[in-house]
């Protein structure tokens, strides 16, 4: 039997100024674990069809993971999950920091914020008190500017704060919230729906405590993790480099973004990569997040001359979006602008995006109205990058174009020039080139946020790690598919990875310890929920319960007008590599259609549009369990 | 010679593990205001200092103790609390330059190095605390450290510092 674990919520309507206390049944923990899984849920029974996504009726879910608040290796996670201005789709966001914890030794499991405010507000979680304040001497003012004053305000001692910046105040379609500071929850624009909301940030202090069923059996099981961490390179690399780490593998296997996609190496690559940082001394160790071993977060600084400043990161998104793509080496220039994207809230990887496709759009004579006089829109100019940040996060001229991301702005702008701007459904894409990286390209293209590496990271097909290569083994026979420019078995790596990265932020640990470093495996975390929980899954139970939320995030899409498709952008789609190991390549209609119609299979998923069937549904319990869920059938 | 815990302080990364670990040992509880260890941060700077005993010769903490509360005990050469003498007054706590005592529901706490065995160093990866037989002089110079960056820390001069 299990236990039951009832998830104790704060539903906060800024409309009404009202707090609400609710619970949700220990059953939806049994079937999805935690935070993503229930944010998911509550999402799709609470904000109906086509609804604007910055308007009233859109909710912004902040869930903790179930393990969070316990020394579990990484359960440090908040799951935030929302309709994205950005896509109109389903969206959820990861981050982590201290917020997580502190909420959860506040005594809550999650908070769901509806309506909007009259005026700038923010929200302030003392334990069981819950307090709507006025925000508006913090409107205006930047994430660091925001949490340094709210310390200053309540007290330095065990707050957490999670603030919007600028971008998220302006409605940004790519806005962040921040925790602790540096830890963004990022991609497709929850910054701009708590910006809609009037709601600035959320502060707050746990200081009561948690407690397991078994400490002695849980202990036992963090050291079994603690040893293989002390074994794995991947994880050396992580405590001393950060993701920055990466740069230098990716380059090095020609799939790394550079010039908005049109080249996938880059000559000098290693100096945006972190032995560089390190060396060079503009990089150490940041914040981890609570419970953290491999502590990947940084802290970089440039200590003098025109781009002098310090902030969290930089990550390897952030160095590959603001600087391969970009054409730039420059780091301090890159650290420049990783600072400015943390502190207005802006994500690193859509800010890069568009300012890259502003720059193919001059390079092709295709250029928009309002560019400002003077700036060097060519490939490196380090100029365009900073300044065209901060036009963005202000929505200044072209920064207004830009800040709705590449889709709209190549609709306004017209011509061809929506072929090079590498989204699809509506989000810019990660870093990695997915002509190469096919699991990638399934991933991404399924991923019902939009192309990009937080739905699914099957890192394994790269073969980067011994870990890596026996997973690979594991779950399709032969190591030998760790060839990323491979279509055979990704489906089925695709797929165990997406499982496996809901169960991971459903339970609030890292998709960096479950997925990439491969760490923290399915025999761990049954061994957590054992100890935790008293509960008694198998591995197929395990794996279930993220594929039931993976299951219901696509029903909310398939709900909605616009249908989210599983698609690539074009680029990746129809332009070749260029030049390199895999000249000639692309993930062609025909590649992807191949991944896509196995992955059906495997889901049990209609073989023509990827629909789940009621059978399915009824399979995993949702029909019962998600009130209204049989819309999306329709 | 003893052994006791000494503190790298450029290499914690504020995760926490240590703290749960410790609180959960001593009360059963995951949470810092049971526990014998404690991190001090400041988010903006990444700066991190854990707060814990480590068993200095000059112990102020006991001399300013009103009613002889904190006692040596040879069995590992360190001082420890009596809970029941502690009035949990608070004055131990004031007293301490590096803020390794703390009073937690009118008790002193302090770290007691598990009887021998102290599990917060069993969990940190980063290699920060470290279970070490040391001479007087390391121990001095572990907590002149601690107290300088204690010190920046109140004033947030480590921002100054990240800047030059």
């Amino acid at each position: 039997m299990n236990r039951k674990v009832e998830f104790k919520i704060a539903h906060v309507d800024l409309s009404n100024n009202s707090v609400r206390v609710k619970t949700t049944p220990g059953r939806d923990f049994d079937l999805y674990l935690g935070s993503r899984g229930v944010n998911a849920k509550i999402l799709f029974e609470e904000v109906p069809k086509g609804i604007d996504p910055l308007g009233p009726e859109n909710l912004l879910i902040f869930g903790v993971g179930a393990l969070v608040g316990t020394p579990v290796p990484t359960a440090g996670q908040t799951t935030i999950t929302s309709k994205s201005p950005a896509t109109g789709l389903y969206f959820k966001s990861n981050t982590g920091g201290g917020w997580a914890k502190a909420l959860k030794r506040a005594g809550w499991d999650a908070v769901v914020i509806a309506g909007i405010s009259e005026r700038p507000v923010y929200l302030y979680i003392d334990d069981s008190n819950i307090s709507i304040r006025d925000a508006s001497n913090l409107w205006g003012k930047s994430v660091r500017e925001t949490t340094k004053e709210l310390h200053r305000q309540l007290g330095n001692r065990g707050l957490e704060v999670a603030a919007i910046g600028q971008a998220g105040e302006n409605l940004v379609l790519y806005a962040t919230i921040m925790t602790s500071m540096y830890h963004a929850a990022g991609r497709g624009g929850l910054g701009a729906v708590m910006g809609s909301k009037k709601l600035k940030a959320i502060a707050v202090r746990g200081s009561g405590s948690t407690t397991v069923e078994d400490k002695q059996v849980l202990h036992a099981e963090i050291e079994k993790v603690l040893e293989r961490i002390q074994g794995s390179k991947k994880a050396e690399l992580y405590l001393k480099y950060g993701t920055a780490a990466t740069i230098v593998g990716v380059n090095e296997s020609w799939t790394l973004p550079v010039n908005n996609f049109q080249k996938n190496h880059l000559e000098d690559g290693y100096k945006l990569g972190g032995p560089y940082l390190v060396e060079k001394g503009y990089m150490r160790h940041g914040g981890a997040c609570s419970a953290c071993p491999l502590g990947c977060h940084k802290f970089s600084v440039v200590k003098s001359g025109k781009y002098q400043g310090y902030s969290g990161g930089p990550e390897y998104e952030t160095l590959a979006a603001l600087g391969a793509g970009c054409g730039i080496t420059g780091i301090e220039a890159v650290l420049k602008g990783n600072e400015l994207c943390n502190d207005f809230g802006l994500d690193t990887i859509s800010a890069g995006g568009s300012i890259q496709w502003l720059i193919e759009c001059a390079e092709r004579g295709a250029l928009p109205r309002d560019i400002p006089k003077g700036i060097d829109l060519s490939w490196g100019s380090e100029e365009a990058l900073i300044s065209l940040i901060g036009l963005i996060a202000h929505r200044k001229g072209v920064g207004d174009l830009l800040a709705k991301g590449t889709q709209q702005a190549a609709q306004e702008v017209g011509g061809d020039s929506w072929k090079w701007a590498v989204q699809a459904n509506g989000l810019e894409q990660s870093r990695v080139d997915t002509r190469v990286a096919k699991a990638y390209a399934l991933a991404f293209a399924v991923n019902p946020r939009g192309p990009d590496h937080l739905h699914a990271q099957p890192m394994a097909e790269f073969g980067f790690f011994p870990e890596s290569r026996r997973l690979v083994e594991r779950l399709v026979g032969s190591d030998k598919y760790c060839n990323p420019a491979a279509i055979e078995k990704k489906p089925e790596l695709v797929r165990w990875h997406e499982d496996m990265f809901a169960v991971t932020d459903s339970l609030g640990i890292c998709s960096f310890a479950t997925t990439t470093s491969y760490i923290i495996d399915a025999p761990s975390i049954l061994g957590f929920l054992r100890a935790g929980f008293g509960m008694d899954l198998t591995e197929d139970e395990l794996l279930m319960a993220g594929r039931r939320t993976v299951v219901l995030e696509r029903c909310f899409n398939l709900r909605e007008e616009k249908l989210h498709r599983d698609i690539l952008p074009w680029r990746v789609m129809n332009e070749p590599v260029q030049e390199g190991p895999y000249k000639g390549l692309t993930t062609s209609e025909n590649d992807l259609r191949k991944m896509l119609t196995r992955y059906y299979e495997l889901h049990g998923y209609d073989l023509e549009g990827g629909r789940p069937t009621s059978r399915l549904l009824s399979s995993l319990g949702l029909l019962e369990n998600v009130k209204g869920i049989e819309k999306a059938l329709e | 010679m003893n052994k006791t815990i000494l503190v790298n302080l450029d290499k914690c990364t504020g995760c926490d593990i240590c703290v749960d670990v410790c609180s959960a040992e001593k009360s059963g509880l995951y949470s810092e205001e049971k526990s014998e260890i404690r991190i001090k941060r400041d988010e903006s700077g990444a700066v991190f200092v854990p707060l814990v005993c480590e068993q200095c010769r000059e112990h102020p903490c006991v001399d300013v103790c009103p009613v002889n509360a904190i006692r040596y005990d040879d069995t590992l050469s360190i001082f420890k609390v009596d809970e029941k003498t502690c009035t949990g007054c608070k004055v131990c706590e004031e007293a301490c330059p590096y803020e390794g005592i703390f009073v937690s529901e009118d008790v002193a706490i302090k770290c007691d190095l598990c009887g021998g065995n102290p599990l917060c160093t069993k969990v940190c990866y980063p290699g920060a605390l470290q279970y070490v037989e040391v001479t007087e002089g390391a121990v001095r110079a572990d907590l002149e450290g601690k107290i300088a960056k204690l010190k920046k820390l109140g004033e947030g001069a480590h921002e100054q510092e990240s800047r030059i």
